[in-house]
């Protein structure tokens, strides 16, 4: 009882306390003081600042819902008021059937007028394909080049293509020179060249597109066939030694 | 006091924000019988089950000529129907007497159940030349695999509704076509149809006014 008794004193004092202020929030005091004047002010703007924002929520809530429950299939009253029956069937109408709709002519012309008018003389619109293939836009647009410092790095010499394509250790340079001409001018002078990475492999340039012209072997070849072929044609016609050759 | 009015505030917030989030979920609707023609429509046909009508919507009814009685609810449809497309939809609706109205004007046909309405296509009547008689006319006749006399052609989920042989039945509803009098509706929405109704439900074709 002893170990419990000044919990019980601290509630008690507590419910006091909160007896005290619930009073003096309702407007009287224990003793009758006016000490609550203040505390008053205080609770009647709380009080219509709670109106307000009660009235606030229900005017935002209350379409809201309306319109909510009208979307769900609920018969709202105020919504479904004003329109009479007829209305709402003629709603639902394909529209009346004209009389000798059935037997004039160019119907399919006519149905389409009546349903929206369009344009006739529009020329042809080619629509460019969205999503061109993809082969076709690395043809006319190179990926960007990945290297990470391009002004920087100083541009691959033959020293380090060179070993990719003939795998000669013992002829091949030492990396950083150059055997086809100085590094790039926007290299800084003092770090010697990047040290070529052999492993990594050369950024493939754009890939040959052929010619619209053909070349000159292309030519001579197709020459040369041309002629085999009327050498052949000449040879196969040609009479026989000693035939009779008839005009 | 403060926090009475903090519950409530979030309550409110908290009911407002789910009836917002709520609106952009897709609501999960019963499986309809709902079908367009041959060319798939952008929008759904449907929008929802049905409309309950008010008293003074149902007192137009009257005016508007056809109904066997006031309606009580309609079918909800998003769009204007082409031709083709059909509605039914009998989800909920109780048992009761059968009617039928045919509008020539709008060219739509609507079923209704006890009041409320659990059908609608959209129709081809009769040609200038071969209209379709206007009047109530009950369910004389019905053949489910019926093949003209007249024409030599067939006319799936007949339902006579004269004695000269104007009928409801099943035929390729499209633009520009048009029956010897009968009533043509999709063979699908027939076939519905067709087992909704029985001799002697009563057809009501009018050609309805074109409202102010």
């Amino acid at each position: 009882m002893e170990a419990t008794a000044p919990v019980s004193q601290s509630l008690t004092g507590k419910w006091k306390l909160f007896r005290e202020t619930k009073q003096c929030i309702n407007g009287w005091s224990v003793d009758g003081s006016e000490v609550t004047g203040v505390l008053q002010v205080k609770n009647r703007r709380l009080t219509i600042g709670a109106l307000l924002s009660v009235g606030l929520v229900a005017s935002v809530g209350a379409p809201l819902t309306l319109q909510t429950l009208a979307s769900h299939g609920y018969d709202v009253p105020s919504l479904s008021m004003p329109q009479s029956l007829m209305a709402l069937l003629d709603a639902r109408s394909p529209g009346e059937r004209e009389k000798g709709a059935l037997t004039a002519t160019k119907q399919r012309k006519l149905a389409a007028n009546t349903v929206k008018p369009h344009e006739r003389a529009l020329g042809k619109i080619i629509n460019p394909n969205a999503n061109p293939p993809a082969e076709l836009v690395n043809a006319l647009t190179p990926p960007p080049a990945t290297e990470v410092a391009p002004s920087i790095a100083p541009p691959p010499t033959l020293a380090e293509v060179l070993p990719k394509v003939f795998p000669a250790p013992g002829n091949a340079s030492p990396p950083g020179t150059t055997l086809v001409g100085p590094p790039g001018g926007g290299g800084t002078p003092g770090t010697p060249g990047t040290p070529g990475t052999p492993g990594t492999p050369g950024t493939p340039g754009t890939p040959d597109v052929p010619s619209a012209v053909p070349e000159p072997a292309t030519w001579l070849s197709m020459l040369f066939g041309f002629g085999v072929i009327g050498s052949a044609m000449r040879r196969r016609r040609a009479p026989l030694p000693g035939a009779v050759r008839l005009a | 006091m403060r926090r009475v009015l903090f519950i409530l505030l979030l309550v409110l917030g908290g009911g407002a924000l789910l009836a917002w989030g709520l609106g952009g979920l897709e609501p999960a609707r019963a499986p309809v019988s709902a079908a367009s023609g041959a060319v798939a429509s952008p929008r759904p046909l449907l929008n929802g089950p049905r409309t309950f009508l008010q008293p003074e919507q149902m007192a137009q009814a009257s005016a508007a000529g056809g109904f066997e009685q006031p309606p009580r609810s309609l079918l909800r449809v998003a769009r204007a129907m082409e031709y083709g497309d059909f509605i039914w939809n009998e989800d909920g609706v109780p048992g009761g007497p059968v009617t039928v109205r045919v509008d020539l004007r709008s060219q739509l046909i609507s079923v209704f159940r006890a009041g409320h309405e659990i059908g609608t296509a959209v129709v081809l009547y009769g040609a200038d030349a071969k209209e379709t008689p206007v009047g109530r006319f009950p369910i004389l006749w019905k053949g489910r695999n019926h093949r003209s006399s007249l024409y030599d052609a067939p006319m799936p989920y007949t339902m006579r509704l004269t004695g000269d042989g104007v009928a409801i039945h099943g035929s390729d509803v499209r633009w520009g076509a048009a029956t010897h009098g009968c009533i043509g509706v999709p063979t699908a929405f027939a076939a519905h149809l067709f087992d909704a109704a029985k001799v002697g439900d009563p057809v009501t074709i009018v050609r309805s006014s074109k409202p102010a």
